[in-house]
């Protein structure tokens, strides 16, 4: 069976598209190892998914070097140095996006797909000529917002050039970086607000997470099993999980189901820390 | 004669708004009514100039052309707002071009239902520059029209669904959205009679925040500018229109 391909795009950079991409790739591929999983850098010239994965100094031919001929698409492929069915395939460096064409990378995928499961590709920000070589071959996509508002209006628009593609693209949405504390008190957007003006299904809601600076730092994806402490390490597990149709209940992260002794001994905690 | 079209079975259009420049339109309308004059006489014409602009001169001078070629004008088509008070003062009926295309800005699928060739708006009396149409937009799910797209439509428009922010509608009768109204709305595009103006509507079941309006030569914004939730707010159908020279948003429930 031919392999799946989804794009993670956005509109709006610096939403978490690549941490999205580098941390749910690796918790599919940690989940099976029979799942062959694929990772594609389409930022070219700005390209960011080698450091967070820790294998930017791996990189020998890139995306640009495939589709020019200069090189073959697996002497370009970087395979993991965790998991042995994760592999990247880099973008360039020192060109830009009009280096490849959609449909260059229309035929890219056809080969890709008889050699992985599941190819991710990470979008670039915008709607230009990044943005449709993206989308040219992507069977499914995630779009990633904040709950802002800036955003949400960009994801907005890119939901609709998609369903405006003639091939149908199924659309997920993917809420990154939510700060219950402020959800509470009004100053941030909720899920259900985000919700209504996107109108796509909810695919997971990644909650805020500071060690998602550390991992990006180190390159080492929080969803990697050996760190489970982490909210959002947890949350990009279970995106991963219904992702291939396991149904997990969203996470609890405004801690409403919290048992009554675990919500005063954290009031307390704050007390003392402040007093 | 390809620039020659049938509008009715009473009137014809000639076609000038290929044409650059004044001069340009006043030689071809020229060298065409002069020949077979008899034709013209007896021919309700419509002379259609797309985005040019007339001032006084203009006016003047295709006005004296038209009375000594006995030329029958039923209607001048322009879509340049500013000249038809110029042209109204000369005697001539003016139109907006008869745009029937729903127009989708990059690729933003906005989904047309229905074309309905009447009004739908029974206690609305339709401008005389209006053709009284109706469409009807659809929704994809429950969103109508998402940032970016955009539609230009010579008639009413019914909208089943939201209209996002960072849409644009423009349209020279009335709108009703069965949804959520944000983005930039203009209805009663071309419309300078005060009289006129004030048939125009725009309804929403929910007026949402940023929202600007304008109907006919008048414009509003939103004021509030939210930032927390506004899921919790009642919904309730609310209607803009035009009232004494300012547009004012008319709750239908209280």
């Amino acid at each position: 069976m031919p392999g799946k391909t989804i794009l993670f795009t956005s509109g709006k950079g610096g939403v978490g598209k690549t941490t999205s991409t580098a941390n749910i790739a690796v918790a599919l591929a940690a989940q099976d190892p029979n799942i062959n999983v694929c990772m594609i850098d389409m930022d070219i010239g700005l390209r960011n998914l080698d450091i967070q994965l820790g294998l930017e100094n791996r990189i020998v031919y890139n995306l640009v070097d495939v589709v020019e001929g200069a090189c073959k698409t697996k002497q370009a492929l970087v395979k993991d140095k965790r998991l042995p069915n994760l592999a990247l395939l880099p973008a360039a460096q020192t060109r830009d996006k009009s280096a490849v064409t959609p449909e260059q990378m229309v035929s890219l995928i056809d080969e890709l797909r008889e050699m992985f499961d599941l190819i991710l590709i990470d979008s670039p920000a915008g709607i230009e000529q990044g943005f449709h070589n993206s989308v040219a071959a992507a069977d499914e996509a995630i779009i990633i917002t904040t709950a802002e508002m800036s955003a949400v209006r960009d994801a907005d628009r890119v939901i609709g050039l998609l369903e405006a593609y003639p091939r149908k693209i199924n659309c997920w949405l993917l809420i990154n970086r939510l700060r219950a504390s402020m959800v509470k008190s009004n100053d941030m957007m909720s899920v259900d607000d985000v919700m209504e003006i996107l109108g796509i299904k909810l695919l997971g809601v990644i909650p805020e997470d500071e060690k998602i600076i550390v991992s990006t730092n180190k390159g080492e994806p929080l969803s990697l099993a050996v760190n489970k402490t982490s909210g959002a390490g947890q949350a990009f597990r279970n995106v991963a999980l219904r992702l291939t149709g396991v149904e997990v209940p969203l996470m609890d992260i405004f801690g409403e189901n919290q048992n009554i002794f675990v919500k005063q001994f954290k009031k307390l905690k704050s007390l003392i820390k402040f007093g | 004669m390809n620039k020659l079209k049938q509008l009715s079975d009473t009137s014809v259009v000639i076609d000038l708004s290929r044409f650059a420049t004044w001069e340009d339109c006043m030689l071809e309308l020229k060298s065409l009514t002069q020949a077979n004059k008899n034709f013209w006489a007896k021919t309700s014409l419509v002379l259609r100039f797309a985005d040019f602009s007339f001032f006084e001169e203009e006016a003047r001078i295709l006005r004296e052309l038209i009375d000594n070629s006995g030329l029958n004008i039923f209607q001048i088509q322009t879509n340049s707002v500013r000249s038809w008070k110029t042209l109204k003062e000369k005697g001539f009926q003016v139109n907006s071009i008869p745009n029937t295309k729903i127009s989708s800005l990059g690729g933003s699928g906005v989904r047309l239902i229905k074309e309905a060739k009447h009004s739908f708006f029974p206690d609305q009396l339709p401008p005389n520059h209006f053709e009284g149409k109706t469409a009807f937009i659809g929704a994809y799910e429950t969103i109508a029209m998402r940032a970016g797209s955009s539609i230009t439509y010579n008639g009413n428009l019914i909208v089943i669904g939201d209209v996002n922010p960072g849409c644009q509608i423009k349209l020279t009768g009335s709108i009703i959205v069965y949804g959520k109204l944000c983005g930039s709305v203009h209805a009663g595009f071309g419309i300078t009679d005060n009289e006129e103006v004030e048939q125009v509507f725009v309804k929403a079941l929910k007026m949402g925040d940023p929202l600007q309006i304008s109907i006919g030569e008048y414009s509003a914004c939103s004021s509030n500018q939210q930032n927390g939730s506004d899921a919790k707010q009642k919904i309730y159908p609310e209607t803009a229109r035009v009232i004494e020279g300012r547009i004012w948003r008319i709750s239908d429930f209280e």
